[in-house]
């Protein structure tokens, strides 16, 4: 199409496409601000003191009975926060929902030990499990080294994480975030040491293991939405509000892309209006449509 | 100021960070960026390695101190610590020697020959291999080493000692533990408990069959093969026949109903399925339609999920570095 050729475009906005701006990111900028938009628009909505509606999610349900279960028994919690980096989406979430089991924990006063793959996170995860116990007003049960670093190695951290299930036998294991191969090393060793087990990744491939090998597991988007739901904080779940609309935009341009694909493949169109949209649809998504 | 400053500064790399992705590729800009974000991540990532440090000096050190259970390990865990590290930092050339013999079939010029020999150094000598292989392995090859014809003598730096014989074989042992943890996972996802639970059982036996050889298995392979069609469907129309009367049993006749037509909808359905879909094209078929579609569903949710936390971390409502939510 003529739309989408960078020749076609005036000399200035050549200019800018080569030395400022790639033009065949556009659709990516104007996705993050609808989408962007919606989550804003919910979040403000939520400050404004409109009740939010939040599906249930067991795996988070089930944090409260857990924690329950290892101060029964006095036993401590393991949480683990993937092998992913300070700057991985999926430990970010991952110590978002730290910060509030931790509140949990230093009410309850059971021993939480958090074993951190990089010391970056781990010095993270020290401030906020830290500042979990002031907020819960119990700073004097925080302990110096209950957060602290094993190793940068992937199958030494796995060996690691199942010694410390198998030597202490925590009552609770969380396994959230980032997880590759060891991820099943992992979840089996803490299955046999019958802990209840909660986990959850984005890592499409191993939320199979996850699913198998654990209690309760949060898949792909639960994981971003953990914090929120377990802080119940009105700002935090207007985002997830957000989120969900914007989930329904995009499935109902599937729906359209769909129908008009199926129109065109069906009726053999190779020009005309239908086959023009159907055409512009395909190249909204495509990260390189200018050619 | 303390609490007003790292959100600001948080804010601000991320709107770089942002606007960085959006510039185009080979401007001296985007260049210049990328380089001062490799040079940040390399700064902070060393200040981070000594903190690491420290924290497993600490945690052992306490443990050995206070003789706690199995000390012991921890004094090993220490003690290989300051050895690995010392081996890192003492040159290059002490080392074992290592000899290195001519290679006769590696030849380097002429790559489309593609007839490589590697050799791999051990602590008891070397070992050669001849292996067809790609361009990509070739690169990997000692390359100046095996371009000569004589034998010769090189020092192997006593730390590559250390990667390849102690922390490689250690990976690669706990790697292996998955084949084993596999078996019992599997064993416990295989088991009819539920309808959704029967309907992944069979999936999954479609898939295990038609990834394995199932024609080298001797005398039923061939037959196996050949009926896919008939035992799939059967088993699932015998399945839900089953179920129905047990439904019936129990006075729920409505759902006996449902689960009657759903055997009848399978038989149409295998009365349509063409002669040539065997275990093989099934399998295709759940990974490309079924199971394509739901990780694509999750795709979408996940990167609505990161965007919705780059958005709450960008504007400070949660802030993880700062111990919590803003």
């Amino acid at each position: 199409m003529e739309l989408f050729t960078i020749k076609s475009l005036p000399l200035w906005l050549q200019y800018v496409n080569e030395n400022w701006f790639d033009l065949n990111k556009l659709n990516a900028l104007i996705g993050i601000i609808i989408f962007g938009s919606l989550i804003v628009y919910f979040i403000r909505r939520a400050k404004s003191g409109a009740y939010l509606f939040v599906r249930r999610i067991p795996g988070l349900e089930s944090i409260e009975e857990a924690l329950g279960r290892a101060t029964e028994i006095g036993r401590p919690i393991l949480y683990i926060s993937g092998i992913g980096g300070e700057s991985d989406m999926q430990t970010i979430a991952a110590m978002n929902i730290l910060g509030n089991v931790a509140e949990q924990i230093a009410h309850y006063d059971t021993d939480l030990k958090v074993p951190c793959i990089n010391p970056i996170v781990m010095t993270i995860e020290q401030e906020l499990v830290k500042q979990a116990y002031t907020r819960a007003g119990r700073p004097e049960n925080y302990k110096e080294d209950c957060v602290y670093y094993l190793s940068d190695n992937q199958f030494a951290y796995a060996s690691a994480v199942s010694g410390i299930m198998v030597r202490e036998k925590p009552a609770a294991n969380f396994l959230l975030g980032n997880y590759a191969a060891e991820s099943l090393i992992i979840a089996e060793a803490g299955a046999s040491t019958g802990a209840i087990q909660i986990a959850g990744t984005a890592a499409i491939s191993q939320i199979p293991f996850f699913i198998v090998a654990c209690d309760y597991t949060l898949i792909g988007e639960e994981l971003f939405a953990a914090g929120a739901y377990v802080s119940r904080e009105p700002l935090l779940l207007g985002s997830l509000k957000g989120q969900d609309i914007a989930k329904l935009v995009i499935i109902l341009i599937m729906i359209v892309a769909i129908i008009l694909a199926t129109v065109v493949s069906a009726l053999l169109l190779k020009d005309g209006f239908v086959y023009g949209l159907s055409d512009f649809m395909n190249k909204i998504f495509d990260l390189k449509a200018f050619k | 100021m303390r609490n007003y400053l790292p959100p600001i500064i948080c804010g601000v790399c991320g709107v770089i960070m942002m606007l960085h992705f959006f510039l185009p590729e080979n401007t001296m800009l985007y260049k210049t960026m990328m380089e001062w974000v490799t040079n940040s991540t390399i700064v902070v990532g060393v200040f981070g390695l000594f903190i690491g440090l420290a924290s497993l000096v600490h945690n052992h050190g306490n443990r050995i101190a206070r003789r706690s259970p199995g000390w012991g390990y921890s004094v090993i865990t220490l003690s290989f610590t300051a050895i690995v590290a010392l081996t890192g930092i003492i040159s290059q050339n002490v080392g074992p020697s290592v000899v290195s013999k001519p290679l006769d079939k590696y030849n380097y010029d002429n790559r489309k020959n593609q007839d490589h020999t590697l050799i791999t150094h051990t602590l008891f000598g070397y070992k050669d291999e001849t292996y067809k292989t790609n361009l990509v392995a070739a690169a990997t090859a000692d390359a100046p080493e095996m371009k000569g014809e004589e034998i010769t003598v090189r020092k192997v730096p006593l730390f590559m000692f250390f990667y390849n014989y102690v922390i490689m074989p250690m990976g690669a042992t706990t790697f292996s533990l998955l084949a084993f943890y596999m078996i019992t996972a599997t064993y416990r996802a295989m088991r009819a408990k539920s309808w959704e639970a029967s309907l992944l059982l069979i999936s999954s036996i479609i898939i295990l069959i038609g990834q394995v050889p199932i024609e080298e298995i001797p005398l039923i392979g061939k037959w196996i093969m050949g009926h896919a069609q008939l035992i799939v469907y059967m088993s699932l129309i015998l399945y839900i026949l089953y179920a129905a009367m047990k439904q019936f049993f129990s006075r729920n006749f409505i759902t006996c109903g449902i689960l009657s037509a759903s055997a009848a909808l399978i038989g149409v359905i295998w009365y349509y399925t063409p002669a040539n879909v065997d275990f093989e094209a099934m399998k295709s078929i759940i990974l490309n339609y079924p199971n394509n579609a739901a990780k694509r569903g999750i795709l979408i949710g996940v990167q609505l999920g990161s965007l919705a936390t780059s958005i709450k971390i960008l504007s400070g409502i949660e802030k993880p570095y700062m111990g919590g939510r803003g």
